[in-house]
């Protein structure tokens, strides 16, 4: 070998190094948010969905942590035999779940994908894309890399300018500030401890109860008709956003392309009003498809909830909530929608880790 | 675009590659097209013309002057070039300098007279390529330079994008044939460039920026943090400024260094120096050489220097009266220094005249503290002595700089030294007050950590006469490569920078 080419070869391979060892940092450095050390384990919701076999799914949750927290889909799977999956993040907005739905289309072939109507609303108004640049962030350091991750990555930097593109390929970039918080968790964890399987799939349970004042369900003949009169333009908290909406769409377009249902719902908060009642419905309307409100008297009724003791921080369910809720959706989108059940082994060991976890709670 | 900026080094390595693969005579162009990006990036439009106006002027009378060197006009020619150069310098930056200190003097006369505050679009690097410019039309006045016919390539020495955020103030003598020649590739002085850019990343990044947080926070508030506080912070912007400006200084020339061209050194130990004339032949040393060059030398040469220097003679003898010129030339060379740094009395007084008093004082006063010397039979060959010289040296120095960072101006330079000797609270060093003063304790230990880096780097350097990287160069190759890893991924781990973080100006970056 001569001089040069050892040269070249030397270079190359210190190259290689360097690569490996930003690797691995980034792989350190990312927060990592499981089950273990928070209540609101997206970590192991993206990471465990992978786990799950490919097209063993007939039902996907996504949306933000109103989904998160409503929907056990073990608690599905347990009283109706349905398999599906909750991808419900904290603080996940619309552009997140349109590129989430689009990676689990890359593994799985859902009936039905259900979307909560959270992030059609304004959130943050000075934040480019509605909700905080963290919050957004940690949804997408776990999705692997494809040509759906380049194209998000790609358009949230295109519309947040404040990000850095490069940021998500070197993950260090944004995370290295963390060394000074890093414990034995960041160096060596599990998404769960039966590995192989996601147990929890993608739940995210939560046990408290908030004291509340008596809650009182939104009446049942919200008619779009009238919707002129009931918008209210200076609630500032039942304002459109395009953007999100423009996602909402997206999300519908890709579902119908593929010949899935999609089905929008709103989870039970005292801050769901009239008005955010009447433009989802209005929205659902014009893509002829349906809209759950649980904070409609009837379906609220319906579903047995009670606010008082079934929320968990005002604006969440918690594990109550959450089981009547599943429960309802499991014997609705049987009976609506025509899903089937089907015996899966992944479900079926899962059930005791399920019952377990809860029961520690 | 910042020279800590990843977009940066994307682009150097662009040009890296499409620099060797050119054929040598045509590699200069991939500079050229470096500085293209460079200039377009770092500009506003306005500010791009004014900058493409000024290299057009300095070309076309380079041009001339190398045709008329010898005849009539030429003089005049060159004095248009260097005042043209050097009025839109101070036209670009310090306006508001002079509109402040007119309007100062109308009020303080009761004359109804006020300027508008005007702001003119400066170009990236003003202060340093309009000196580059300015020593270049000089040289080709008095011959030492040939006029660069290829205009391409008198842009790509003009406007060489390394040195455009904070020099080195570099000659086209000197520098101008290697910037603009190809060259093939050389390993070695690849991979030392590659070295000196992350040693610099670590200066700025992990040092520098660090010790910002601490020195910005107590100069913010100097009026609640006082006594030791501001002595530290003083001390520590010191160290801030060096590490911030070798930092970037060690960037430029380790990305000149993978194009194979070798840029003059501007630093070189300045806090292991004896006296303070010593300190700036080691600190910013390009800039004392441009001043020495281009001011001090023909200010000395001209007829009126020397008729100073014959009738001071005859007044305060020969000995005495050789020195008095010379010490106006610099008493001027240091006040242009000062107002170089800044168009602020803080600057001028804190960061020129001061040193130059300083420095003609040492030497006025070197016959009488060598008879004390004497007298006292200090042995000054002692380490203990020369210790002694380095610290005596970093505390004067520490007092100028002290008005050089008070941004507010130099009146707010006297009240922050009220506030440093208003009490003396050693104890902030041991009770904990220090955490948490824009550094938390894991800040501090990474600081010290790394500073104590730079030390033994600087003093195995003092005493084998060789710089670390190739010292380390001749170690096997497993240790050399643990060594250059472990600054990489400290440098990526504990740098400052990305969101939370402005990497983006260097502090030189402002003058």
């Amino acid at each position: 070998m001569n001089v040069r080419r050892w040269q070249i070869a030397k270079m190359c391979l210190f190259l290689m190094i360097l690569c490996i060892v930003m690797g691995a940092i980034s792989a350190v450095v990312v927060p990592k948010y499981l089950v273990e050390n928070t209540d609101w384990p997206s970590t192991s919701t993206f990471k465990q969905f992978y786990e799950m076999d490919e097209d063993s799914i007939d039902v996907l949750f996504i949306g933000s942590s109103s989904m998160a927290t409503d929907i056990m889909p073990q608690e599905i799977y347990d009283e109706y035999g349905i398999t599906s999956y909750n991808l419900g993040t904290t603080e996940q907005n619309l552009i997140v779940s349109y590129y989430w739905l689009k990676e689990a289309l890359r593994f799985q072939k859902p009936k039905v994908v259900v979307v909560d109507n959270q992030m059609m609303f304004t959130f943050y108004a000075d934040e480019e894309l509605n909700f905080k640049e963290p919050g957004q962030r940690k949804d997408f350091d776990y999705m692997k890399w494809s040509k759906v991750k380049v194209e998000a990555v790609h358009d949230i930097c295109r519309i947040d300018k404040s990000q850095s593109e490069l940021s998500y390929y070197l993950p260090f970039i944004r995370y290295h500030d963390r060394w000074k918080e890093l414990v034995k968790r960041d160096f060596k964890y599990e998404t769960t401890k039966l590995y192989g399987y996601a147990p929890l799939v993608g739940e995210t349970p939560l046990e408290d109860n908030a004291k509340s004042e008596p809650y009182t369900p939104l009446r049942d003949d919200i008619r779009i008709e009238d919707a002129a009169q009931i918008i209210d333009e200076t609630d500032v908290d039942s304002k459109r956003h395009e953007l999100m909406i423009s996602y909402m769409d997206k999300i519908i377009s890709l579902c119908k392309e593929q010949g899935i249902s999609v089905l929008i719902l709103s989870s039970v908060s005292p801050t769901e009003t009239e008005t955010r009642h009447v433009i989802t419905k209005q929205f659902a309307a014009g893509h002829g498809i349906e809209f759950l409100d649980f904070n409609v008297k009837q379906l609220y009724e319906q579903a047995g909830l009670d606010y008082v003791t079934d929320n968990y921080d005002r604006r969440h369910m918690n594990v109550e909530g959450a089981k009547k809720i599943s429960s309802f959706m499991g014997g609705y989108l049987m009976e609506h929608y025509g899903v089937t059940p089907r015996e899966h082994h992944a479900f079926e060991e899962t059930k005791g880790y399920f019952e377990e976890f809860l029961s520690r709670q | 675009m910042s020279i800590t900026s990843f977009e940066f080094f994307v682009m150097v390595a662009l040009l890296v590659l499409v620099y060797y693969a050119l054929p040598l005579r045509y590699r200069w162009v991939a500079l050229l097209v470096g500085n293209g990006i460079f200039w377009y990036k770092g500009n506003s439009k306005a500010a791009l013309v004014i900058m493409l106006a000024m290299g057009i002027v300095t070309y076309v009378l380079a041009r001339l002057l190398e045709e008329k060197r010898e005849q009539k006009g030429a003089k005049e020619l060159v004095t248009v070039g260097v005042t043209l150069l050097a009025a839109c310098m101070i036209v670009c930056r310090d306006l508001g300098f002079f509109v402040g200190n007119i309007n100062g003097l109308c009020n303080l006369c009761h004359i109804p007279f006020q300027m508008p505050d005007v702001t003119i679009p400066s170009p990236m690097g003003i202060s340093y390529f309009a000196l580059i410019w300015i020593g270049y039309l000089l040289d080709v006045y008095w011959g030492v330079a040939h006029a660069e016919k290829n205009a391409l390539k008198f842009a790509l020495f003009c406007g060489y994008f390394p040195f455009m955020t904070s020099g080195p103030i570099i000659s086209f003598r000197d520098s101008g044939a290697q910037i603009t020649a190809g060259h093939q590739f050389d390993y070695e002085q690849f991979c030392f460039g590659l070295q000196r850019i992350l040693w610099g990343l670590m200066k700025k990044l992990i040092i520098s920026q660090r010790l910002a947080a601490y020195v910005d926070l107590v100069y913010g508030s100097y009026n609640t943090l006082v006594g030791t506080y501001v002595l530290l912070a003083m001390v520590l912007f010191v160290l801030q400024l060096y590490t911030d400006f070798s930092g970037c200084i060690d960037i430029v020339l380790g990305v000149s260094q993978l194009f194979g061209i070798t840029l003059p050194e501007n630093f070189d130990l300045p806090f292991l120096s004896k006296n303070l004339s010593e300190f700036w032949r080691r600190w910013h040393i390009t800039l004392g050489g441009w001043l020495r060059d281009y001011i001090l030398y023909p200010i000395l040469k001209s007829d009126l220097f020397q008729t100073i220097g014959k009738k001071s003679k005859k007044k305060f003898g020969k000995k005495f009266g050789k020195k008095v010129p010379m010490w106006i030339g610099l008493l001027i060379s240091w006040f242009l220094i000062g107002f170089w740094h800044g168009g602020g009395w803080n600057y001028i007084l804190g960061d020129g005249l001061y040193f130059g008093i300083l420095i003609i004082l040492g030497e006025m006063l070197e016959p009488f503290t060598d008879k004390v010397i004497e007298k006292l039979r200090i042995r000054t060959e002692t380490f203990g002595y020369r210790l002694f010289q380095y610290v005596r040296t970093f505390v004067l120095f520490t007092i100028g700089l002290s008005f050089f960072r008070a941004y507010g101006g130099f009146m707010e330079g006297l009240r922050i030294w009220k506030s440093a000797l208003f009490e003396f609270s050693p104890w902030i060093f041991f009770d904990g007050s220090l955490i948490g003063a824009g550094l938390d304790a894991k800040d501090w230990n990474i600081v010290i950590v790394f500073m104590a880096v730079l030390a033994i780097s600087g003093i195995i350097r003092y005493y084998t006469g060789e710089q670390i990287r190739v010292l380390v160069a001749r170690q096997p190759i497993v240790f050399r490569w643990l060594l250059y890893v472990a600054l990489f991924a400290s440098v990526i781990v504990f740098g400052c920078y990305g969101i939370g973080y402005d990497a983006q100006s260097f502090i030189y970056q402002q003058f």
